[in-house]
């Protein structure tokens, strides 16, 4: 029977503790114990695919000496009798989240460190030994019995520590002192401003791996000594683990992984069930298991705030691993930063029940994670040879009322946790002096027994108090009236095992009394429970993306023809009325009349209609998490818009239902040199990778006036420029230094070879991604969009650019353009502008609604754009304001939002015009595109329809049956505290990333 | 007939300075003139699609259908025939801080957020600059009068009707002082913008502030029951005309719950009329606002849906929802830039007029609607006999972009400029483009 094992072992634990340090002095006795323990009769699970019904586990100072059904017990065997208990390999958490004191923690630069403190590979995570008791003990119950921790802070960070966690002594409780090393996207406490975005962490990341590819074939020459580039080095071959910011940045991992050659573990959020299965195939990963609470929102206008997708969220969450194990990842389970073994216990049997059962979920906890750590040879499972790290318990993880009674670690009991006597529960005669009472009793749990009791045949209630301490009852009888007499005080003993309990104790004039309770046996046979068999839970229907207007299965047919429509085609064919356009697999094939096509062939009615090109938004920041704006430092060539598309933003669907199928998006407008735009397509539901035009051309942001001196911002004077003086020589530095690192070698080589240096080959040159990227603009390879106002600025730029050899492809909002027309139309300058917007800033004073229609007549190419989500979803409607203000007629000012920021983005060979051989991007109206009474009832990309705006209505309906039934789930649910609704989840973005909010972006 | 004037020489007729900044007040003229056979969009919900339209002086001589009605053109000065153009009643933006700012960024320019929590007392037109260029800029659009709100604490302070021809405030003043704003706080709040939403946050306040709000408005109208008062509070004084009826309180407010407090709350103030501006819910308590005749300002038709899983033309068919279920609707332009994008007024409910409002609901919505609100509708807001002759001919239909091409506009009977700085420019650096 179980409760003896905890009664006799607890005595001995402590004196375990000194025995293993070895190295260690002793103050006294040696006490060496070659003892053996046995664990009889128990269920083991010796590994996550070996089960034991009725085995022993023998082990023998800290290490397992055999697990089986057939195990000798040899002689010095202290036997422990298990029978009915169950017992676990220790689940090793490979991330774990506590002990983050900040001891050890990089503070402020040190010699051999990176030059940017959120990078410190070198840094070695110590634990805080002894560890906190009560965090210790907690984990201890939840079954972790080894533990992985480092310093969560910063972007490279150093080292992690496997540690058992029983052990106070930091030598013996160590297992691998540089288990893993830890990387992610978050700065952390990092005290310099860059990297203040996603794009700028990335970037950095990518950096700093080819600075210490650089740094290994140069360290004899060159003048820095930099001990995070070994470090990183190193690391190749080492565990490392990345940890995301949000699932959209597996993508961003992948990419490091195949331009480094490094292989990461990945720690997941939780929510890596919205990956395709492409990225997640063959996978290693690390899942939290820390689910949403559910939201209080008995109130229907409240519950409101609270969207689709976070509703989808908290019901999706526990199905995580099961849906990553469906999608082929390996996968180890974590308790992270669950703050209790309770919350943590409850989690995990709900994943049990997800779908992820309970073989699955141990392999996930123990032998995995062992692989992961590559230290299966000691821990893991318990196989002869092993540590002996694991734990005792009632039951299965998986069933009601598990409970952890002992944890052992290294072959001592670590955690002592005598579980409630359960086998007190039933029906008692008690006699009393004489007297009988009925005496029910009917839950036991750590805090209490519940009670009550009646004298024999009669309905007379008296109060009842038991408390239990080991082997000994105490008991308090009082009158069960308001007055509540003292009856009596009792103290016994347990005579017969369950059965009997008899003793002393005093009446209430002192008077000294025998008693006994004699169980009736028939109540222990009916109280056993049944145990609750659950339905099996379906796993939720995911959507693309999982919230409002996602898509389950998007039809990807690309082959129909558009019959009788008014084409407005963008190109040389002008305005057709009564044409067909035929599409065949998403590219236009004929535009015509009265042609014969295949009798199978999809048609689509466009009697009355107006069929457009695509709208192409010139400048967009739509679907960008973690920062737009890299304006940690003046020139952020180096950052990449393409490393923080949000696939999953509403807004792309809004824009899509407003005509809008492909976009630039760019970085913001807070430093002169901004980062790489993004092209991509509206493709909802689609990946980022998808989104992303191929073979696009690049583009970068370049910014002048008021934003890149930060004249509205309320940080001031602590970066260069401050003035239009300013900018422009940022830029005339930015491109010297790209002309010097694009210039041949030789020179500085032949220096050197003269003065008698012997290997030239060793000042190898550094790959800058910066100047690289300024170096494809002198190369026309890549095109500059920039962001600019007045006329001053313009001119300044387009002169540096004549000065040094580049050229500048678009201005955009470009508001006092028609000022500079002549000179725009001389360079080639396209200009990328606002209808009307003006006076929202001093530099846009000058600003007029008829920019568009001048700088057109002086011959520029013209675009109109939003450079707003709101705006965005209605271009049409701002082209159209350009016949109002300077007369452009009604083709020219749809140009404005096809062709010609088509023209711009260089992609006027695939779209932007209805022609026969581009790609089919259309979008089929209501009434006259540029009409206020028009709207787009299809959008189709590459001849796909993604739009269709006769299906709102059961959109709509869809949305709020399911809404209507998660929330009815939800206020069923009874299993934890509730959260008061919250708007919008921060999935999109880290609390690590600082924003400067340019409004007018 | 040497008095019939043809459009395009309707400008030689009228002699303006191109190169204004702000352009000069109309002149008063005692000159009759007839405007002939356009279509007349009264302003209260109806129109006459072959009209008579003259103006004397200040005012409309009359609104007639040309069909039915006899009248002698000889007494006319000038006549202009305006056949297939439309005629409308000046439009009104509400909530407006039109001339209260000048350059959204420059604080210098910015005289529409007073410091303070309770500020009743004070006023709009003060600030109110006629020399505005960004108000110059509304006309050209048929934007003619608005509200000038103040914006910020809870009570931000009194708003009053303005026209937008006039030497200063005082002759721009149509009615002073017509009303209190309220900015009612609000239950939950989205942080972040729209790059970036951030997490969303409940104001753990809501119910003290509320309580405070009411016990404020208790003060002001146990003050306002003084026959003679022991002393003077100027706070107090702006809120009498809440509860004697003379002034509306206008409650900014967007979320249905907080709105359905609202209602409940000024049951029982002794408020005496009031109306919601927001009201970015109304649609999901129609009901309530009809049985309490809560007229409901708009704000921005081209916006955002509030919440992700709203249908995507939600903010386009807010005014029709509430139209058809009876609620009195107008409209307003609150929020980032709305200065300068006050001019986009009739595009936005055109907007509107294609996902379901009627046509002549609409009109009404920016003219006598509003008018009605500010109890400026005797003498504004339609186009009938007797009232200020504050109307626009257009060549086409107003609410679409395309054809929003304004021949003539009257504010007050005068003949306006249509040119502003920005028209200045255009002829400026069109000529260098063009030599």
């Amino acid at each position: 029977m179980m409760k003896s094992i905890f009664s006799l072992f607890a005595a001995c634990v402590f004196s375990f503790t000194l025995l293993a340090q070895e190295t260690f002095p002793v103050n006294g006795v040696h006490d060496k114990k070659p003892i053996y323990y046995a664990f009889t009769n128990a269920h083991i699970y010796k590994s996550a695919t070996e089960y034991i019904a009725k085995g022993t586990l023998l082990i023998k100072e800290g290490k397992v000496v055999a697990a089986g059904a057939e195990v000798q017990i040899p002689a010095g065997t202290v036997v422990k009798n298990c029978e009915g208990l169950y017992i676990y390999p220790s689940f090793i958490d490979a991330y774990a989240g506590f002990n983050q004191s900040k001891k050890g923690a990089k503070k402020e630069m040190v010699p051999h460190s990176h030059w940017n403190p959120s990078i410190h590979p070198e840094h070695q995570y110590l634990a805080d030994f002894p560890l906190d008791e009560k965090t210790k003990n907690d984990w201890l119950a939840s079954g972790f019995g080894v533990a992985n921790l480092h310093h969560r802070d910063g972007i490279m960070r150093g080292y992690g520590q496997l540690i058992m966690l029983g052990i106070d002594q930091p030598n013996t409780a160590l297992i691998s002192a540089k288990s893993t090393a830890h990387f992610s996207f978050a700065k952390g406490t990092s005290n310099i401003d860059y990297p203040t975005s996603h794009i700028g962490a990335v970037a950095l990341l990518r950096q700093s791996f080819y600075d210490a590819n650089w740094y290994e074939g140069n360290t004899s020459k060159t003048k820095e000594n930099t001990l995070a580039f070994a470090e990183m080095k190193k690391q190749v071959s080492a565990n490392c683990i990345f940890e995301l910011s949000n699932p959209l940045t597996l993508r961003n991992v992948i990419g490091l992984e195949q331009e480094f050659g490094r292989t990461f573990i990945v720690k997941g959020t939780g929510e890596e069930y919205l990956l395709d299965k492409s990225q997640l195939e063959g996978r290693n990963m690390i899942v939290p298991i820390s689910f949403p609470k559910a939201y209080d929102i008995k109130d229907p206008y409240e519950a409101r705030m609270i969207s689709l997708a976070q509703l989808k969220q908290w019901e999706t969450a526990p199905f995580n691993p099961y849906f990553l194990d469906q999608n082929g990842v390996t996968i180890s389970l974590s308790r992270d930063t669950i703050g209790s073994a309770k919350e943590f216990l409850a989690n995990l049997k709900q994943v049990t029940e997800s779908g992820f059962d309970h073989d699955k979920a141990l392999a996930a906890l123990t032998t995995t994670p062992a692989q992961m750590l590559k230290v299966s040879e000691s821990i893991g499972d318990l196989k002869a040879g092993k540590l002996a790290n694991f734990f005792i318990s009632n039951k299965r993880f998986d069933e009601d009322g598990f409970a952890i009674a002992q944890h052992w670690n290294k072959g001592q009991m670590v955690l002592n946790k005598p579980l409630p006597d359960q086998s007190l529960i039933g029906d008692y005669n008690l006699v009393v002096n004489g007297q009988n009472y009925d005496l029910k009793i009917t839950e036991v749990s750590e805090k209490a027994i519940k009670a009550s009791a009646k004298y024999k045949g009669s309905e007379t209630k008296v109060k009842t108090t038991i408390e239990k301490d080991n082997d000994l009852i105490t008991i308090v009888l009082m009158s069960g009236d308001s007055n509540s007499t003292l009856l009596f005080q009792l103290s016994g003993k347990l005579s017969l095992k369950g059965t009997v309990w008899d003793g002393k104790g005093q009446d209430n004039t002192g008077e000294w009394v025998t008693w006994a309770a004699v169980k009736d046996r028939k109540s222990e046979l009916t109280t056993g429970k049944t145990t609750e068999i659950k339905a099996e839970v379906k796993p939720p229907i995911l959507m693309k993306p999982n919230m409002a207007y996602g898509v389950i299965d998007q039809n990807m047919k690309n082959t129909f023809v558009i019959t009788n429509a008014k084409v407005w085609t963008c190109g040389p064919d002008g305005l057709l009325e009564n044409a067909d356009i035929y599409v065949v697999d998403g590219k236009i094939k004929s535009i015509g009349k009265d042609q014969m096509y295949p009798t199978e062939l999809v048609r689509i009615n466009a009697n009355g209609k107006h069929v457009t090109p695509g709208i192409i938004d010139e400048h967009s920041h739509i679907g960008i998490f973690g920062g737009a704006n890299e304006w940690g430092q003046s020139s952020s060539a180096e950052v990449r818009i393409s490393d923080a598309i949000d696939p999953w933003n509403i807004n792309i669907y809004r824009q899509l239902a407003g005509g809008v199928t492909a976009a630039q998006l760019l970085h913001g407008s807070a430093n002169p040199i901004g980062g790489q735009s993004a092209l991509i397509e509206l493709k909802w539901g689609q990946s980022a990778d998808e989104m992303l035009i191929d073979n696009a051309p690049g583009f970068i942001k370049f910014a002048l006036g008021e934003n890149v001196k930060r004249s509205n911002s309320n940080r001031k004077g602590d970066r260069f420029p401050e003035t239009r003086m300013g900018v422009e020589q940022t830029f005339a530095d930015a491109f010297i230094r790209a002309h010097e690192y694009g210039a041949p070698k030789s020179l500085a080589e032949d220096t050197k070879r003269k003065s008698g240096d012997e290997n030239p080959r060793q000042a190898s040159k550094r790959k800058d991604l910066e100047l690289d990227v300024l170096l494809e603009i002198l190369n026309d390879t890549r095109y500059i969009t920039c962001h600019s106002y007045v006329q001053s600025e313009i001119l300044m730029l387009m002169n540096l650019a004549d000065s040094l050899g580049f050229r500048v492809n678009t201005f955009t909002h470009i508001l006092e353009g028609y000022k500079v027309a002549n000179e725009m139309a001389a360079h080639g300058a396209n200009g990328s502008t606002f209808a009307d917007w003006w006076a929202y800033k001093f530099e846009v004073n000058d600003a007029i609604p008829y920019n568009a229609a001048l700088m057109q007549k002086a011959g520029v190419n013209v675009g109109i754009n939003s450079d707003d989500a709101e705006m965005g979803r209605r271009l049409n409607q701002e082209a159209a304001k350009t016949m109002k203000y300077g007369g452009v007629s009604e083709i020219d000012a749809l140009n404005m939002i096809t062709i010609n920021p088509a023209k711009m983005l260089h992609l006027e060979d695939r779209m932007g015009s209805i022609e026969v051989g581009k790609e089919a991007n259309l979008v089929v109206w209501s009434d006259h595109p540029l009409s206020v009474y028009a709207h787009p009832e299809k959008t189709m990309i590459n001849g796909v329809e993604y739009y269709d705006a006769s299906k709102a209505e059961a959109q709509l309906d869809m949305i709020n049956r399911e809404r209507s039934r998660i929330i009815a789930l939800m206020l069923k649910d009874k299993s934890s505290a509730k959260q008061k609704p919250k708007a919008k989840e921060e999935r999109h973005y880290e609390c690590d990333t600082l924003l400067e909010n340019y409004w007018e972006e | 007939m040497k008095k019939i004037i043809i459009l395009q020489a309707l400008f030689c007729f009228l002699s303006f300075n191109l190169f204004a900044q702000a352009p000069t007040p109309g002149k008063a003229s005692d000159k009759k003139i007839l405007i002939r056979y356009a279509t007349a969009h009264i302003g209260n919900g109806e129109k006459i699609d072959n009209a008579y339209v003259a103006v004397q002086g200040k005012e409309l001589l009359f609104v007639m259908d040309a069909n039915t009605a006899r009248i002698n053109l000889a007494e006319f000065d000038s006549i202009i025939d305006a056949s297939g153009k439309h005629i409308y009643p000046g439009f009104i933006v509400m909530d407006s801080r039109l001339g209260l700012t000048e350059i959204d960024a420059v604080k210098a320019t910015r005289d529409f957020d007073e410091i303070g929590t309770y500020n009743p007392n004070v006023r709009a037109l003060p600030a109110f600059n006629t020399e505005s260029k960004i108000i110059a800029t509304m006309r050209p659009n048929g934007v003619l009068m608005s509200q000038i709100a103040p914006k910020g604490g809870l009570i931000s302070g009194a708003s009053s009707a303005v026209h937008f021809d006039g030497w200063n405030w005082t002759e721009a003043t149509v009615k002073a002082d017509e009303g209190i704003y309220l900015n009612w706080p609000s239950r939950y709040r989205y942080t972040g913008w729209w790059v970036e939403p951030g997490a969303g946050e409940i104001n753990k306040k809501y119910d003290d502030q509320i309580t405070e709000i009411a016990q404020y408005f208790a003060e002001a109208k146990a003050y306002s029951g003084f026959e003679n008062k022991p002393s003077q509070n100027l706070r107090f004084e702006a809120m009498n005309g809440l509860f004697q009826g003379s002034k509306r309180l206008y409650v900014r407010v967007s979320w249905a719950k907080d709105m359905l407090d609202v209602i409940q709350f000024l049951r029982a103030s002794g408020v005496k009329n009031y109306a919601i501006v927001g009201g970015e819910e109304a649609h999901l308590i129609t009901t309530e606002l009809k049985e309490n005749k809560v007229p409901v300002i708009i704000n921005r038709v081209h916006a955002l849906p509030e919440h992700e899983d709203d249908a995507v033309d939600a903010p386009y068919s807010l005014a029709s929802k509430l139209s058809t279920a009876g609620v009195q609707i107008a409209f307003a332009m609150n929020g980032d830039m709305e200065a300068m994008i006050s001019r986009n007024l009739p595009f936005q409910v055109g907007t509107a007029v294609h996902y379901g409002l009627e046509y002549e609901k609409a009109i009404e919505a920016i003219t006598l609607t509003p008018a009605k609100l500010m109890g400026i509708d005797q003498q504004y807001g339609s186009l009938q006999s007797g009232k200020r002759a504050t109307f626009f001919l257009c060549d086409g239909d107003a609410f679409d972009m395309r054809t929003n091409q304004i021949i003539v506009a009257f504010i007050e009977g005068k003949i306006i400029d249509l040119n502003n700085s920005q028209t200045a420019l255009y002829e400026k650096y069109l000529q260098r483009i063009e030599d």
